[in-house]
């Protein structure tokens, strides 16, 4: 009988939007609601279940820009303060509405919420949420991947080597500087894969990833185990395929996300309330931002009039959590009786944003799962680490040019909305290959002028500002975010010509892109 | 010229007579019929003696520092590039430095701009196929569908003239077109695949792999 194991993987991820003030300082609010929403509930539920014994393992990946924002003293203060205003928002509304009322109870639960996340925050975690998830990884339940430095679509610049090197390498070294180890699985942003990739991987000593679907099911030869069990590339890199089912039993049009007990994430106060009421809490710029505070539940009828219940959305959640694990163990145990192997997987990756944010009841759902899962002898939790040791017999394939945007080619990353950027980005990468070359010794001033130029490439490469333009959320600010690091870069790159630079300047744009402080433009050189 | 500009990239996009103009600039003397090759080693080779007694740091001077706040409408180099949207179509976009263009439009026979798609097969040299697609003096992109059967293609940006052979002003890299397994293509949506794929969910993949890629099946 075959071991049938489910592994379940989230990426964490933002863009590196970091606004002390101004007119961008309300962009910071979709990091501190993932804070709220998504990290801190998440570690909350590895506490509840590392207290009550129950056995948990789930991989993430927690991207580089995202860990610097995270140990950056100036945005923990910031989510603090931003918290504060929430509280005092919290106070407003409870005062608002007659007590007994279901509106005033719901009110007082999120201004709770509220007071909880400031103290865990600032009490249990010191402000330093990334040291629990390392915690976590340390003791075997959490197993976490690399990834690159900033969210790069690697197949766009398959033919630029030293590129794809400069983000593995950068990625790989902000790894070791949060989490002390270099991992043995990594993840491609957007799940973009090309030929040629793998042996990168391979060279920085990496052995596993995980590729869309179609990746693997359209490899040559065909997978003769499908999904089902990892396969390996001709230098035995292995890849996972990921379920194509998961997203869809989540967000599809009949995924759980939708039962009408669950809470209606698009009626916020932030966009339904007066002014007046949200003005102490939107600050100068009055931009409308989520706040959190959302009383309406998803309606069947759409008239989206029914309150929201807590207890009736948690018995949803613990059904819908049985319902996965039958799902997936059914799926298991018919592959099981087609093939022959030792260990059957199914690897779930998501999204972390789509737990806690698009669903907000997805992190009770994921803790749901262990706890069934526990008591289930039909199926197992694991790692991908823990069905990676054979992975030198593992079937031997070419996987197929792949993505997890688009339509399953990350074409919403070069599209008319977007391409405009490549001329800009690959050009600048040619010349920072060149400088790297070029200025291979220096040190000084010159090599500080180089750091911040290969630190501007990186940021300008990152995917988050074609996908922004692409899906039209703040297309202006991902435009005008990716020009001010090619700027910088040209900036850099002509002030090395002319042998000189303002050092006033180069000072400034150091303390506003804080991340990578101890970087190495010569990540960008060629391999010889 | 700055020697700063001048690096391998760059010069390799520049014309033959453009390379002697710049060896002459740096008072390098050409014998004549010295391959391109030579020239370009001999300039970077210049530019590095320049480039050692240079070598002191940046200096701090704020006054005369210029700071980019605007992208570029062009970085005025005769440059093509080209990167795939999909297995199929690939997004192409050039530049053309205004000297050069000036030279091919005042041309009196010139006919206009082509992007000359050459397909290879695997290890080979010489294309086994091309075709050519006409593009505006304005135009500076274009999205190209690649046969699928092809293992690699390149493409080169051709000024055309009535009187006189077309000129390559910049041609890119030979780049991989991707392949997938030869079933799965248009008749491979009637076939049957083994129980284990299609519980793995194959054959739903590949109706919707049709039905936005119709080209992959061509």
């Amino acid at each position: 009988m075959s071991k049938k194991s489910l592994v379940l993987h989230m990426t964490l991820h933002q863009g590196y939007f970091r606004h002390l003030e101004g007119k961008h300082k309300a962009k910071n609010e979709i990091l501190f609601s993932s804070i709220s929403q998504v990290y801190l509930p998440l570690l909350n539920m590895f506490a509840n279940l590392e207290s009550d014994g129950i056995p948990f393992k789930i991989g993430l990946t927690i991207s580089p820009t995202l860990c610097a924002l995270l140990s950056d003293p100036v945005i923990q203060q910031s989510y603090i303060e931003w918290l504060d205003s929430l509280i005092i928002l919290g106070e407003a509304e409870v005062k608002r509405y007659s007590q007994g009322s279901e509106q005033y109870s719901l009110a007082k639960t999120y201004l709770k919420n509220c007071k909880r996340d400031k103290r865990d925050f600032v009490e249990t975690f010191n402000q330093d949420i990334l040291s629990k998830f390392d915690y976590y990884a340390k003791r075997g339940s959490v197993e976490l991947f690399a990834t690159c430095a900033t969210n790069c679509f690697l197949p766009h610049y398959i033919d630029m080597n030293e590129s794809i090197c400069a983000q593995v390498e950068t990625g790989l070294q902000s790894h070791k500087t949060f989490f002390d180890v270099v991992p043995e699985g990594f993840w491609l942003p957007d799940l973009g894969y090309t030929k040629g990739i793998e042996t990168i991987l391979r060279s920085y000593g990496i052995n596993y990833s995980i590729l869309d679907t179609h990746g693997i099911l359209f490899s040559t030869p065909l997978p003769q185990n499908g999904i089902f069990t990892p396969v390996r590339t001709a230098n035995s890199f292995a890849f996972f395929a990921r379920d194509s089912e998961t997203p869809a039993d989540i967000t599809g049009p009949l995924g759980y996300m939708w039962n009408p007990s669950y809470r209606n994430q698009d009626r916020d106060i932030g966009f339904d309330s007066d002014m007046e009421l949200l003005s102490g809490f939107l600050g100068e710029s009055r931009s409308r931002v989520s706040t959190g505070f959302k009383y309406w539940a998803r309606s069947e009828d759409q008239k989206n009039n029914a309150l929201y219940n807590f207890d009736k959305a948690k018995e949803c959640v613990q059904q819908d959590a049985k319902s996965f694990l039958d799902k997936k163990s059914e799926k298991l145990t018919k592959a099981s009786r087609m093939i022959e192997a030792e260990e059957l997987s199914l690897v779930c990756a998501m999204d972390a944003s789509i737990l806690g944010q698009v669903w907000y009841e997805g992190i009770d759902w994921l803790e749901s799962l262990f706890r069934q899962a526990a008591d289930r002898e039909d199926i197992i939790i694991e790692h991908c680490t823990d069905l990676a040791k054979s992975q030198f017999t593992l079937q031997k394939v070419e996987p197929f040019h792949s993505a997890a945007s688009g339509t399953g080619y990350g074409e919403d990353l070069l599209d008319s909305s977007n391409d405009w950027m490549m001329k800009y980005i690959r050009k600048s990468t040619e010349r920072m290959i060149d400088l790297a070359e070029r200025f291979s010794d220096d040190t000084g001033l010159k090599a500080r002028a180089l750091n911040l130029a290969a630190k501007e490439i990186l940021l300008a490469q990152s995917s988050d500002w074609a996908s922004m333009t692409h899906q039209r959320m703040y297309p202006e600010y991902a435009s005008e975010r990716f020009s001010q690091s090619v700027n910088a870069f040209a900036t850099v790159f002509e002030s090395l010509g002319s042998n000189s630079i303002s050092t006033e300047w180069l000072t400034n744009m150091e303390r506003e892109h804080t991340l990578f402080p101890w970087i190495n433009y010569r990540v960008f050189s060629r391999k010889k | 010229m700055d020697t700063f500009l001048v690096s391998r990239s760059y010069l390799e996009t520049l014309s033959t007579a453009d390379l002697i103009t710049l060896a002459d600039e740096y008072g390098i003397e050409i014998p004549p019929n010295l391959n391109r090759r030579f020239i370009i080693a001999e300039l970077l080779e210049a530019v590095e003696d320049i480039d050692e007694g240079r070598r002191d740091d940046l200096l701090d001077d704020k006054h005369n520092f210029k700071y980019y706040d605007e992208l570029p409408k062009s970085y005025n180099e005769t440059h093509i590039g080209a990167l795939m949207r999909n297995p199929v179509w690939a997004f192409v976009y050039w530049d053309i430095r205004t000297t050069d263009l000036q030279e091919i439009t005042q041309t009196k026979s010139f006919l206009g701009l082509v992007l000359r798609v050459s397909l290879f097969s695997e290890g080979q040299d010489n294309p086994s196929d091309s075709f050519e697609v006409s593009v505006s003096l304005d135009n500076r992109e274009q999205y190209i569908l690649l046969p699928a059967h092809e293992s690699l293609f390149r493409i080169d940006l051709i000024a055309e003239f009535s009187a006189m052979e077309p000129r390559v002003l910049a041609y890119t890299k030979k780049m991989p077109i991707p392949h997938g397994h030869p079933e799965i293509s248009s008749t491979s949506l009637e076939n049957k695949f083994s129980p284990i794929l299609e519980l793995s969910g194959l054959p739903e993949l590949l109706r919707t792999h049709y039905n936005n890629h119709r080209q992959s099946f061509l």
